[in-house]
């Protein structure tokens, strides 16, 4: 596990997924040869493989930027919605497409789903001459490890590329605490594993069966210590979040606020024939706190029916089944505490994304970021208000005025910041009346400390030009280690 | 670890990091004329400094009979398992002075009550006599301010030397010739030396000190300094940089690599004259007086008043302390103080504090003040100055000071939750349980999942608040010996269990 814990990165833009081959042996003549099902399984796909150019805004360093990257993509129905990974089109500002027949088509992000990494844009049908080749999809639920898959998309930017492999693994479970912070995906599914080569480039791209059936969308790859260790999410899961995202412009999730355990952590297999889920911890004023579930209860029903997660792969599921309960519903949860049954009702609430939006105050060089509910819980913070220091330029007013990543904006020349949208406006007052010395008051717990900004303006700022990307520009953009506080004994 | 700055200020006067300077060539010429040198040898041949008369005669014989080599061994303040650690042995240069039998030295060695138990701690001080002979001597106590440490051995056999003879009336200006008596190294057995300097500089802060215009070797420092005439003006003492100086600029350190003398802190030596060591001296600081009950503590969390801050502010100060934080139930909280408060002065005393490493002074102020003391403070509020009384009281358990308990069997080391650490964690102080500080690699801890930065909350179903219930919990398993344990544990900001296995094969 250690050497997945290093190197499961996202590729951003970049990572591909490989090929296989088939299930399709009882389908096809056992004297076809295998090649001929790959050409077959190809010519299916190949016209609706899709590559992806977008332009990402980024907040970097401090400042606001843009770097152009490319994915895969694969079109699913005549409307020219296409499946990509949240991660190939979060914050695009501009998509482009190319597609098999090399027309360069644009296209609107129709709506994203970090928690699933899964992605929904679409082409603009108007500009696209001929029919739009559509793709397949399979389903999920009845692939074998073993079978033979192919990935395809566009690694390193080489446009309609195909490799071959096997699945692997199809319970393949990535704990959220080994996945880089931020990018943690695979609550709701365990991975397709392939050994079909997955390149940076093949993000987005669809993992298809011999029969030329998509059964998956290309999304992680082992790096560093591994070779040939892909990761799909399984299409079905896919599917169902497009659907969603198309109709609702959502997943639409409950949360009920438990963090859940696997049963094996308190007790042997089968020891004592238990089943069920072991809360781990309930967050403060959750629908589970308000509940009155607590660490150390077992979960073995969950709206009437039973459940049992004994190993940790068997989380997704469960975690799938309590997402897709409606918003809002009342479920009853059935609790096994210190040896006694006892029953909780539970009224679910919305699952909220953790992500938020960004800021750039150019003139005095930084960013920011909103803070809402999850960031609040993940960096311990007692409450939303505020904004984060998500960035500093390096040499700039902010970091002359000792600003650093990680801290909590609570007010500008004694001016309140609730929020995002009032950070802006107090942010625009001051460069508009071109104010030269500034008082920014963050917080860290209950601790403030003071940074006087003296920036001065120039008549108009030139437009920044493409600035590299390059790490040394780098300005720890998030100095939260515990430590540097000065107290007086 | 070399630390120690060059002696002068003055910008003309090679640095000591510098190889290849004329000091360092004309050593061995020195040397091979003994101490003879000191007595004869016109001083050009010694430095650059000034055109010195020839022979200083029987006032420097008078001085440097105080002169001392005084060697001592370092180990581990805590002592590993299997031995009693790495040890080092150091030499330094004392001088004889106060009640019959004691020694200053510098107090560079003597780590702090706040030091981990990874510092080192001198042991075993030797005074070297004029024979090659060593006479035992003892550590009785530390003026941590001025640096400086106090020995004492028994005065019968330590005859051959005399105590130097202070007097409060000697007093040095800019441009005054001085004489610097300090040792030769061992192999040329400790032989005294003497180089004359002039006083560069005269520094009122941060307490009298003067600068000399010549680098100083290692076993100067620590020396006797005598003005022309012979009289005693005071010893080559070292005003230590803050942590913070140090830390912050690497550039600093590497600039302080080439020497050899192996202190754990940095500081530039200068003169001290006796009267700024003059009360240690009949009554030092007693070493077994330093407890962490006496010292002083507000309860505040610190940043400096930069010149901008203070102009943004338009307060008329020459530095101060801005109150970041105010610690629950601290004097500080009792007092009113609030977040933005800012401390202009301390008991009558102003606070010329701009930067993070001038944080310290404020630090020495209340530490010093002792708990208990009610002393008034110089508090800014929203363009007011008033004073407000604080009653200091002791300072509590920090992450530096706390009680630790190391698990052989699971393979993990645990400390108790102090303040500091929540307040840095962003955690609420409520918080209860033991924080893992360490894991043995492999071991069953380790292997199990738990992670340095877990705060334990439960052991097999039993509340862990505080380190005691802690230990008192492991004893248990200890004795019931079970095949595994759950742990309950916060991480980051959710509480989860982990399962422990354990194998008591072989206990």
């Amino acid at each position: 596990m250690r050497m997945i814990r290093i190197s499961l990165r996202f590729f951003f833009f970049l990572t591909a997924v490989a090929a296989a081959s088939g299930c399709a042996a009882n389908r096809t003549s056992v004297h076809q040869s295998m090649e001929q099902m790959i050409f077959h399984a190809r010519d299916r796909v190949f016209p609706a493989l899709v590559h992806i150019e977008p332009i990402l805004e980024v907040y970097q360093s401090g400042q606001r930027g843009r770097i152009a990257v490319t994915g895969s993509g694969v079109i699913f129905s005549t409307d020219g919605y296409v499946l990509t990974n949240n991660h190939v089109v979060e914050r695009a500002e501009r998509v482009t497409c190319t597609l098999s027949d090399k027309q360069e088509v644009t296209a609107a992000v129709v709506g994203r789903d970090p928690e699933t990494d899964v992605a929904v844009i679409q082409l603009d049908v108007s500009q696209v001459r001929g029919k739009l080749p559509v793709a397949e999809l399979g389903d999920s639920s009845r692939l074998q490890i073993g079978q033979h898959v192919m990935a395809m998309g566009s690694p390193l930017g080489l446009a309609r590329s195909v490799s071959l492999g096997i699945i692997s693994s199809l319970d393949r479970y990535l704990p959220e605490d080994q996945m880089p912070a931020g990018a943690a995906t695979g609550q709701f599914n365990t991975w397709i594993q392939t050994d079909a080569a997955i390149n940076p480039g093949n993000s987005g791209g669809p993992l298809v069966d011999l029969g030329g059936r998509v059964i998956g969308i290309n999304s992680r790859a082992v790096t560093v210590f591994g070779e040939n260790v892909g990761f799909a999410i399984p299409i079905n899961l896919v599917h169902e979040t497009a659907e969603k995202i198309i109709h609702h412009g959502s997943p639409q999730r409950s949360w009920l606020g438990v963090n859940w355990q696997p049963l094996k952590v308190i007790s042997d297999g089968g020891a004592r024939g238990q089943n069920g889920i072991l809360v781990g911890g309930v967050v403060p004023n959750s629908p589970a706190e308000r509940a009155g579930l607590r660490a150390g209860d077992v979960l073995v029903s969950y709206d009437g029916r039973s459940v049992a997660v004994r190993y940790e792969e068997e989380l997704p599921p469960f975690r799938k089944m309590e997402a897709d309960t409606p918003v809002g519903k009342t479920v009853q949860l059935g609790v096994l505490r210190d040896g006694s049954s006892v029953m909780f009702s539970a009224v679910t609430v919305e699952r909220k994304s953790a992500e938020a939006e960004d800021f750039e105050c150019r003139e005095w060089g930084f960013t920011v970021r909103a803070i809402n509910d999850e960031i609040a819980r993940a960096r311990n913070l007692d409450q939303t208000t505020g904004v984060i220091v998500t960035g500093i330029k390096r040499g700039s007013f902010a970091a002359e005025g000792e600003l650093v990543g990680g801290l909590v904006i609570d007010s500008i020349d004694g001016r309140p910041i609730p929020n995002l949208d009032a950070f802006r406006q107090v942010y625009a007052s001051l460069v508009g009346e071109k104010r030269d010395r500034v008082l920014i008051v963050t917080r860290r717990g209950s601790v403030l400390h003071f940074h006087l900004l003296k920036p001065t303006y120039e008549k108009s700022s030139p437009k920044a030009m493409d600035h590299d990307q390059d790490d040394d520009q780098e300005q720890s953009d998030d100095n939260d280690g515990p430590g540097d506080f000065h107290h007086d004994g | 670890m070399m630390v120690r700055e060059i002696s002068t200020m003055t910008a003309s006067v090679a640095s000591r990091k510098c190889l290849f300077r004329p000091g360092r060539v004309l050593f061995p010429l020195a040397v091979s004329l003994g101490v003879l040198v000191a007595a004869s040898l016109p001083a050009p041949l010694l430095a650059s400094p000034p055109p010195a008369t020839p022979g200083y005669g029987s006032l420097v014989e008078e001085g440097q009979a105080s002169v001392v080599a005084v060697r001592f061994q370092l180990r581990p303040k805590e002592r590993p398992k299997g031995g009693e650690g790495q040890k080092v042995r150091r030499l330094v240069c004392g001088v004889l002075a106060g009640p019959p039998g004691q020694i200053i030295i510098s107090g560079d060695f003597f780590p702090d009550m706040d030091d981990g138990p990874d510092a080192m701690e001198p042991f075993d001080f030797r005074l070297v006599m004029p024979g090659g002979d060593e006479v035992p001597a003892e550590a009785i106590g530390v003026d941590r301010e001025l640096n400086l440490a106090f020995l004492h051995a028994s005065p019968s056999l330590i005859r051959s030397f005399r105590a130097a003879s202070f007097d409060p009336s000697v007093q040095a200006a800019v441009g005054d010739e001085v004489i610097v008596v300090g040792l030769l190294p061992e192999r040329y057995n400790f032989s005294k030396a003497v180089y004359p300097a002039r006083i560069s500089a005269v520094l009122d802060q941060p307490r009298r000190m003067y600068s000399l215009d010549i680098p100083l070797e290692d076993l100067a420092i620590g020396g006797l300094v005598l003005l022309r005439d012979g009289r005693p003006l005071g010893i080559i003492g070292e005003d230590l940089l803050s942590e913070d100086r140090i830390q912050g600029n690497a550039a600093n350190i590497l600039s302080l690599l080439g020497s050899s003398n192996q202190g754990p802190h940095i500081g530039y030596p200068f003169v001290f004259p006796f009267s700024v060591f003059s009360r240690s001296l009949t009554n030092p600081p007693r070493l077994k007086d330093e407890r962490r009950e006496t010292r002083g503590w507000l309860g505040i969390t610190m940043q400096p008043l930069s010149r901008d801050l203070a102009e943004y502010w338009s307060i008329s100060s020459r530095g101060g302390v801005i109150v970041a934080g105010v610690v629950d139930g601290s004097p500080a909280s009792a007092a009113g103080l609030s977040p933005g408060d800012v401390i202009l002065g301390v008991d009558g005393q102003e606070l010329p504090v701009r930067e993070t490493s001038d944080l310290a002074q404020m630090q020495r102020l209340i530490r010093s003040a002792g708990a208990g003391r009610a002393i008034p403070l110089s508090v800014w509020r929203e363009g007011a100055v008033r004073t407000v009384e604080v009653r200091l009281s002791s300072s509590p358990v920090t992450a530096t000071t706390a009680q630790e308990y190391e698990d052989e069997q699971f393979g993990l080391k645990a400390r108790e939750l102090t303040f500091d650490y929540l307040q840095s964690a962003n955690l609420d102080r409520s918080t209860r349980g033991v924080l893992i500080i360490g894991l043995e690699r492999a071991g069953w801890a380790q292997v199990s999942g738990l992670q340095t930065r877990d705060i334990i909350q439960k052991v097999a179903g039993e509340p862990t608040p505080d380190l005691e219930s802690f230990r008192q919990a492991m004893e248990k398993i200890e004795k019931s010996r079970p095949r595994e344990v759950m742990f309950f544990i916060l991480r980051e900001y959710q509480t989860r269990f982990v399962r422990v296995k354990a194998d008591w094969r072989g206990r």
